[in-house]
Order: structure tokens, then C-alpha cells, then sequence
């Protein structure tokens, strides 16, 4: 039994990974998050000339994007909650895993801060943005 | 005077003769060149340039035998090969016709041995301005070289880029395409425009693409078409008759295969080169060049 576990378990690894290779939309989005009961606008700004490929590829040889987002984190209400933010982040969907490099077309973060990070659905459209501020965790939905 | 008498007395050689032979062909064209006062027989079997001297009764004779098997009898003067006698010789047996397809033609890559071969065929090739002509017309004209000067059998290797790779790096290519031969088991391109020597395959993409980005070998044209976005690019090895991508994807999609030469397509390209039509002045059909 043992040994048939870890022979399924080499073979599911072993099995191939593809990509639908689905690109972020360009753009602007904007969602909303709440911090301490404040709530945050965010907006995402996806320039066509930022989206780009990573020019590296996964060990099942998926390539791989880069996308630099212009990321504006603003608090309703200054008072309750200071933030302002507003930064261009560079982002990978290049993950690494147990065995080695994975890309994986949803899910996408900053290799200089991998706390930053969103994901995307199918058709490209941004669907949630994690962003760590000096006044909390800001967690965007679009 | 009859053309049997004309035939019979030869030409007039200025030169030492190197060779003599005899090559059972197909006439495929016969054009009057331009630069000298000889008539161009253009033979299926070989690709090779036959000569004659040029007189209205020798251009008639000669044009009553486009399309016919021959006998050339030939003396070699200096690179050219000037006819002493030719002669209708009905069916043969033998694959002579080179410009036409044939079910039961399939031939092995010719393996030239070494590198060093290789890079001597490379060295060979035409010079070219990469900027007169487009890839896939070079790649051509090479590969006929290679057939018809050195009875080399090469292949070609094509790059596909996908729309993700055009679009994303604002990249200008669809596809690129050199000439491959064999030199003891290892494909080498020759790109004799992009780079100074043999590259394998892989050396050969890692010129035009970023070393970490592998291209999968297809064998099926849809397995680019119908994959634009989750690959960069895709390469497929081709025998060396198939001159476009479309020739491909006819070939994958509606089976027609391509095993001679088009002399169409020759006459195209040959604008690869400068003073392509007057080097290749044989490879003319009269009719105007397809593309530019």
C-alpha cells in the first residue's frame, strides 16, 4: 500500500503541468477594501506596454509574465486610517514549489516583497489585490 | 544544315576539357540567357544548368524537348557544362524528374560526414544582405544549392513565433527559417545570414530567442496555430521542398505533400541574392515573379 502511494504520488508530480497562458487584461480596476473598519479604495493600473513575458519558463517549460502594476491604496476617511499610497510593483506568476519552478496563470506576486501579490480569473479580469501597508493588511476585491 | 549535323560537330571549345558524361534527365525549361550567347537547359534530375550555343535551330530543337526525358551527352568547360548532344530517350525507369511530384519520393537527409564538411558547405553558400530578402527565400535557393551543386538532401528548420511572444515583445517575425544539414548524425542550421558557422538546433534558437525559453518540436502545424498563448514559440524540422509556413499547413491540414522543386517558387526565390536573375538565369518561367 505504502509503496503504491508513493508511486502515485511520483507519477502526479511527474505529470505534466500546462498553462491556459491567460495575460492580465490592461486597464484600470478599482475594488475596495476594509482596514479597521475603514474602508480603502484601490485602484490598479495595468499599462499594455507593462505587461510583458518573463522570458523564463517553469520545469514543464511554461513560460512565464511580468507585470507592472501602478497600485493606488487611499483611505475614505484620512482621519480614522492614514493611507495614501501609490507605487508601480513588479509582479511574476513564476512560483517555486517542492520540485523546482511552477507558473501558474491565476495567482501572481512581487519577487521584492512575495507578500504583495493578486490573482486573476480566467478570462484575465483582476479579481483581488494583498497589500501590506504600514497601517495593515489591505485586502482588495475587484 | 540539319541539328543532327550541328549536334554532330560540337561546340567550340575555347578551354581544356575537364569532364565528359552523360545525365538521363527531364528538360524543365530552356531559357536564352542574357549575358552570353548560350541557350539554358534546366535539368530535373540534377538542377544542374546545361549549355548550348545559341541558334534559332538549336533554340527550336532544344524547346521541342521542355517536358521530355533526355540523353545530355556533355564536356565539362571550366564550371559549365556544355551539351554535345541530346536526345529524346522516352520512359526511364529511374526518379529523373526532380520538378515533379512523385508518390514514391522520400528521400533520407543526406548525412556530409563532419562539421568541418559542413562548414566548408556553409561557406559556400551564396552570400546575402539580409535586408534585400526574406528569410524563407534564402533558405530556399540554399537548399537547391546544396541539392544542385553537391547533391546534398538538407531540411529546414522553422521558428514559429506564438502571438504572445509577438505581441507581448513587440517582436516583428511571425517565423524564421534556415537551411539544416546532417554531419554525422547532428542537424546543423545554416543561416548564413544571422550567424558565422554551423549552429546545432538548439544553438541555432538561442540566437533568435532567450536561452531559458525552450520551443517545443511540433509535428502538426495546429499544434502552433491552436497554441498561441501558453508558449512562446514552436519549431518544426521540414523536408527542404517546403518553401512557405502555408506550405505547411496545407501539407497538416489538407495532405499535400511537396517533394520537388517548384520552378515558380525558384524564380521567387532567387531575389533573394543580388543579381539573383542573372545568376540564376535558368530558373525563369517568363511569367512575372510572384512576390517581391
Amino acid at each position: 500500500m505504502k509503496t503504491t502511494i508513493i508511486a502515485l504520488l511520483a507519477l502526479s508530480s511527474a505529470y505534466a503541468h500546462t498553462i491556459r497562458g491567460t495575460a492580465v487584461l490592461r486597464g484600470k480596476a478599482e475594488g475596495i477594501a476594509w482596514v479597521n473598519g475603514v474602508q480603502v479604495e484601490c485602484t490598479v493600473k495595468l499599462d499594455k506596454k507593462k505587461i510583458t513575458n518573463l522570458l523564463d519558463e517553469d520545469r514543464f517549460g511554461n513560460p512565464a509574465y511580468q507585470v507592472v502594476a501602478e497600485i493606488a491604496l487611499t483611505s475614505k476617511d484620512r482621519r480614522a486610517l492614514s493611507l495614501r499610497e501609490r507605487r508601480e510593483v513588479r509582479f511574476i506568476n513564476m512560483h517555486t514549489d517542492a520540485e523546482g519552478k511552477i507558473v501558474r496563470d491565476e495567482a501572481y506576486f512581487a519577487p521584492t516583497d512575495r507578500r504583495w501579490n493578486f490573482t486573476i480569473d480566467a478570462s484575465g479580469r483582476l479579481t483581488a489585490l494583498f497589500a501590506p501597508t504600514p497601517v495593515g493588511n489591505v485586502a482588495c476585491r475587484f | 544544315m540539319s541539328v543532327r549535323t550541328i549536334l554532330a560537330m560540337g561546340l567550340l571549345l575555347a578551354t581544356t576539357l575537364v569532364q565528359a558524361g552523360q545525365t538521363v534527365t527531364n528538360v524543365t525549361a530552356v531559357v536564352e540567357s542574357g549575358r552570353t550567347r548560350r541557350l539554358l537547359v534546366l535539368s530535373s534530375v540534377d538542377g544542374r544548368v546545361y549549355k548550348a550555343e545559341r541558334n534559332r535551330e538549336m533554340k527550336a530543337y532544344l524547346e521541342g524537348l521542355r517536358g521530355l526525358n533526355v540523353q545530355i551527352t556533355w564536356n565539362q568547360v571550366g564550371t559549365e557544362r556544355m551539351i554535345t548532344a541530346i536526345t529524346p530517350v522516352g520512359s526511364v525507369s529511374q526518379d529523373v524528374n526532380y520538378f515533379m511530384p512523385n508518390p514514391n519520393r522520400d528521400l533520407e537527409p543526406t548525412d556530409v560526414g563532419t562539421l568541418e564538411r559542413a562548414t566548408q558547405i556553409f561557406n559556400g553558400l551564396n552570400d546575402t544582405n539580409k535586408t534585400r530578402s526574406q528569410c524563407f527565400k534564402r533558405a530556399h535557393m540554399w537548399s537547391y544549392d546544396m541539392w544542385s551543386r553537391l547533391n546534398v538532401v538538407s531540411q529546414k528548420i522553422y521558428i514559429f513565433y506564438t502571438r504572445r511572444y509577438i505581441e507581448l515583445q513587440d517582436f516583428d517575425w511571425w517565423f524564421h527559417v534556415a537551411p539544416v544539414v546532417r554531419a554525422g548524425g547532428v542537424d546543423y542550421a545554416l543561416d548564413r545570414a544571422f550567424t558565422k558557422k554551423p549552429l546545432t538546433i538548439r544553438e541555432w534558437k538561442d540566437k533568435f530567442l532567450n536561452k531559458n525559453i525552450t520551443c517545443p518540436t511540433i509535428t502538426h502545424y495546429d499544434e502552433y496555430a491552436n497554441n498561441q498563448w501558453n508558449r512562446l514559440c514552436y519549431l518544426r524540422m521540414m523536408p527542404m521542398w517546403y518553401f512557405r509556413p502555408a506550405d505547411i499547413r496545407d501539407l497538416d491540414r489538407e495532405g499535400r505533400v511537396k517533394n520537388n522543386w517548384d520552378l515558380a517558387e525558384l524564380q521567387d526565390a532567387r531575389r533573394a541574392f543580388d543579381g539573383g536573375e542573372q545568376t540564376y538565369e535558368a530558373l525563369d518561367t517568363g511569367a512575372r515573379t510572384i512576390t517581391h
